[in-house]
This record gives structure tokens, C-alpha cells and sequence, in this order.
């Protein structure tokens, strides 16, 4: 039933979803001097930070580490704003919410395509450090599409309980930046898994960004291929999450204008 | 066959379950007894038929805009039921969600599409919508920089247009400049006239006796009256005296 009136909201709210993604791209723009460039700025200007710390300060970087960095930062941002705004976008629409039904986790799809589209912007910047290390392409860089599906399902799956969170309890939003920053250094990000300890090795497994991080490395540094096994596991309990989620999402919906 | 539109059914609401706690509260679990329930509907119950329109008056708090939201569904209630045969329902207030940065003529896209219009329903009305406006040239440009009362009166504009089945106002009329509201009126009363379901809150008693075929009075969350304006307005006023 459930997944019935999803797959019918989907179809319903798909101009809304891509009208949406536009304006939101459009009205980030509208504010900023240099606009579309902070797009590219922005992961630049931490790879830059990352790279001074860990190659300058700790001398532990290996080969093209701003290329390793920036295989986790890219999708990164858009996993770590995905939850974060997730976590207050019923909030942030506070004024839609209160007067038309809309199903909600439509707010958290616009906000991971649009994050998704500047991605799009990202990749172009990673494709040029590719050749800037004089790293041959390959056929495999399209191999990055199954694995951004995978990462996709599984951060917006996740976004669906923040925003139920988010709502139930106003400092949601400040405890989710810390669990962020936790996540991210606790994910192959700027170290090596060869650093760990064969036990902590054990647990990255649990880690989805292990996974992630180290499929966009394999495809953009190594020309090779993402480790499917550990994606398709990965791709099952997106859609678990997913599911859950989607109920969880329907069933309480229409009790979160009471609260905000 | 039934002309009830819609049948409102022992509707209970109130907002202790959901309201927003810190999570302090949650580790705490002593302090969290101490929420509040505050009941906002205490069963109300009611009927209207088709092309009917129905004022909805009460002082303030008394649980009005709730009802509506309830009608919008944007809210269920706790307990009771809504059964809603109108086709498409649209809750009509002020800045429906505008964004800012957007110009006119997206916000009505964005709104349009979030009322139900779609993309080809959206530009057979566009220029209806801006033209009722009055917004002229300041369409393309960014809401941000409207004034109150035009924005106010674009997204009165998109309501409107959106032509929904079952219209539901929350206090509207004391918005614009005195020659918008003369306007909206008019737009109200050719609205009246067809044969559309009008839900409409109201401070304004003159409002509601001119416009309104039946009337529901709600105090505190319950229904004290409901039925003829004149009467069930009398009713209201000597009470308040």
C-alpha cells in the first residue's frame, strides 16, 4: 500500500522535484558575488585545507593525496548536507507544510538532487586533477554511476529518519553537526585504511563511507573496478532504510505541524 | 446520491503527543510529564453540502485555524473522521511558502505546483494570475523585493486560479490597499455565485453574514452553534458581551 502511493507521490511531485532542484540551485546563486565558481571553490578550498595538514603538518600524505581527498570530500559534502539539512527541512518549510500536504520526503529528495547537481560540478574539477597526475581514463569512470546510486539511496534513506528526529526534538539540528564531524573523520578521509589495526580494519566494514570512499578511489585514481559485493550489500539496506523510512514518513507526517 | 461535501465526525485534536522537546527532556523522563496537553478540538462535528459556504467564527485560540488545517490535510486528527468528496481542496492564506530569491513568475510555477496545477495548467493561467495581480513588470523580478501587499496579492492571485474544488480562507480580507480588497471581494462573491464549496475564518462578522449560508461558532474547541449566520451569530455576540 505504502509503496503503492509512494511510487504515485513520485510521479505526482515530479515537476514540483525538478522545479524545485532548479530554483534552489538558482536562489543559492542569486546572493553570492561569484556564484556558480563557489561550487568548485568550495571542495577546492578543503581540499586545500586537508592537504595542508596532513601533507605539511603530519608528512603522512602518499601519492596525489589531494586527488585521494578529494574521491571522499565530493561525496562527502553532499552526504554530510543531505543530513544535516534534512535534519530542519521541516522547519525550513514550515510555511508549505502548515498549508498544502505535501509527503515529505520530498524535501529531502530536493535537497540531495540539488547537492547531487553541484556534484556534477565537483566531478569536472576531479576529472582535471585525474590529468593533472597524468592518470589515463578509462572505461571504468562509468562504473561511477551504480556506485552514486547506492550512495544516494542509502544518504537519502537516512535523511528520512533526521527529518522525523528533527522534528521530535529541536536540538537535533546542533547534535547532528558533531555526529557529522565524528563520521567524517572516522571515515577513511584523510588516513589510510592500512593505518588501522586489523580490528578496528574489521569495523570501517561497517562504515558505508569505507565503501563509497574507496569505490570513487578505485574508479578515478586506479582505473579499476568499485568492489560490488560490499555495494550490493550496501544497496540492500539502502532500500530497507528506504522503506522504513517512507512509512515512517507517511504514517507521522500530518502530526508534524502540531510540533513546529 | 449525497450532496455532502464534507462530513466532519466527532473531530478530536490535541497537540500534546507531537509537540518538540529538547532532548534533555528525554534523558529526564521526570520533566517530560510535565507537557501540557492542550486540547484544541473537543469533538466538533458538522456537515456541508455542495456550493455551500460556511463561516467559521470563535475568538482567538479557540481552535479555528486548526480546523482548517485539519480540512487541508495537513493535520489528523486524534480521533474522529473527515470524509472530504471535494476533488481538490486549497487552503488559501498569505505567502504560501514563497521563496525570497525567486521571482514572481517562478513562485507562482513553484506554488501552482505544489497546489496540484500542473506545468500545462500553470501556463494557460499564468497570465490570469499576473494580470489579477497587478504585478505588471515586477513579476520577473525577485519577491524579495515586493511589498507586503504585493505579495499578498500574488499569492491570493495563485489561489484563486488554482480553482479548487473546496476553498478554505484564513482571514484574508485585511490585506491590500482598499482597492485590492474591493477586488478580492468581488473575485469572493463570482466564487460564491458558481457552484464552489467555501470554507472561510473570519473575524470579520460583516464578512461572514454577507457571504456565508451557515455558520459555525467554536469556542474553546467545541462547537457551540452551528446553522443560520444571523442566529448563531447573535448567539456569539451575547455571549461575548
Amino acid at each position: 500500500m505504502y509503496l503503492k502511493r509512494f511510487f504515485h507521490d513520485l510521479k505526482k511531485y515530479k515537476h514540483f522535484i525538478v522545479f524545485s532542484v532548479k530554483s534552489s540551485l538558482k536562489a543559492e546563486l542569486s546572493n553570492t558575488v561569484l556564484g556558480y565558481l563557489w561550487w568548485l571553490l568550495d571542495p577546492l578550498l578543503h581540499m586545500i585545507i586537508y592537504t595542508f595538514v596532513v601533507q605539511v603538518i603530519f608528512k603522512r600524505a602518499d601519492f596525489a593525496f589531494p586527488l585521494y581527498l578529494f574521491c571522499a570530500l565530493l561525496p562527502w559534502k553532499v552526504a554530510s548536507v543531505t543530513l544535516g539539512r534534512g535534519t530542519s527541512c521541516v522547519r525550513a518549510n514550515a510555511g508549505i507544510v502548515k498549508q498544502v500536504y505535501l509527503p515529505h520526503f520530498i524535501l529531502t529528495l530536493v535537497i540531495i538532487m540539488t547537492n547531487t547537481v553541484k556534484l556534477g560540478f565537483g566531478l569536472l574539477l576531479l576529472l582535471s586533477m585525474v590529468l593533472l597526475y597524468k592518470i589515463p581514463l578509462s572505461w571504468h569512470l562509468i562504473e561511477i554511476i551504480p556506485v552514486y546510486i547506492v550512495f544516494f539511496l542509502f544518504y537519502w534513506s537516512l535523511s528520512l529518519f533526521l527529518t522525523h528526529m528533527g522534528v521530535l526534538f529541536e536540538d537535533m539540528s546542533n547534535l547532528i553537526s558533531y555526529v557529522l564531524m565524528f563520521w567524517f573523520y572516522a571515515s577513511p578521509s584523510m588516513w589510510y585504511l592500512k593505518m588501522l589495526s586489523p580490528e578496528n580494519l574489521k569495523l570501517m566494514a561497517f562504515n558505508p563511507n569505507t565503501t563509497f570512499f574507496t569505490s570513487f578511489r578505485q574508479i578515478f585514481m586506479h582505473q579499476s573496478s568499485p568492489d560490488y559485493k560490499m555495494l550490493g550489500i550496501w544497496l540492500a539496506v539502502s532500500l530497507v532504510i528506504l522503506w522504513l523510512g517512507i512509512i515512517l514518513l507517511y504514517k507521522s507526517e500530518k502530526n508534524y505541524s502540531k510540533a513546529i | 446520491m449525497s450532496d455532502i461535501v464534507l462530513e466532519v465526525k466527532d473531530v478530536h485534536l490535541s497537540y500534546r503527543y507531537y509537540q518538540a522537546q529538547a532532548l534533555k527532556q528525554l534523558i529526564l523522563r521526570k520533566e517530560r510529564k510535565k507537557i501540557n496537553k492542550f486540547e484544541a478540538l473537543k469533538g466538533i462535528s458538522f456537515q456541508v453540502e455542495r456550493g455551500t459556504n460556511m463561516g467559521i467564527i470563535g475568538s482567538n485560540g479557540s481552535g479555528k485555524s486548526t480546523l482548517l488545517r485539519i480540512l487541508a490535510n495537513t493535520l489528523t486528527p486524534d480521533s474522529g473522521t473527515v470524509i472530504n468528496r471535494a476533488g481538490s481542496v486549497t487552503l488559501l492564506s498569505l505567502g504560501v511558502g514563497f521563496k525570497p530569491d525567486l521571482t514572481g513568475y517562478e513562485n507562482i510555477y513553484l506554488n501552482g505546483l505544489l497546489l496540484g496545477l500542473s506545468r500545462k495548467e500553470i501556463d494557460q493561467r499564468m497570465q490570469a494570475i499576473v494580470d489579477f495581480a497587478e504585478l505588471g513588470e515586477f513579476v520577473h523580478n525577485p519577491v524579495r523585493t515586493y511589498s507586503s501587499g504585493m505579495k499578498s496579492r500574488l499569492s491570493f492571485s495563485v489561489a484563486i486560479n488554482v480553482d479548487p474544488e473546496l476553498l478554505l480562507i484564513d482571514e484574508l480580507f485585511s490585506v491590500g490597499d482598499e482597492h485590492f480588497k474591493n477586488k478580492s471581494s468581488e473575485k469572493i462573491i463570482s466564487l460564491i455565485q458558481d457552484n464552489r464549496t467555501v470554507i472561510m475564518v473570519s473575524h470579520s462578522l460583516g464578512q461572514i453574514k454577507s457571504y456565508c449560508d451557515k455558520v459555525l461558532w467554536i469556542d474553546n474547541g467545541e462547537a457551540k452553534g452551528f446553522g443560520e449566520p444571523e442566529e448563531v451569530i447573535a448567539a456569539y455576540l451575547e455571549s461575548v458581551k
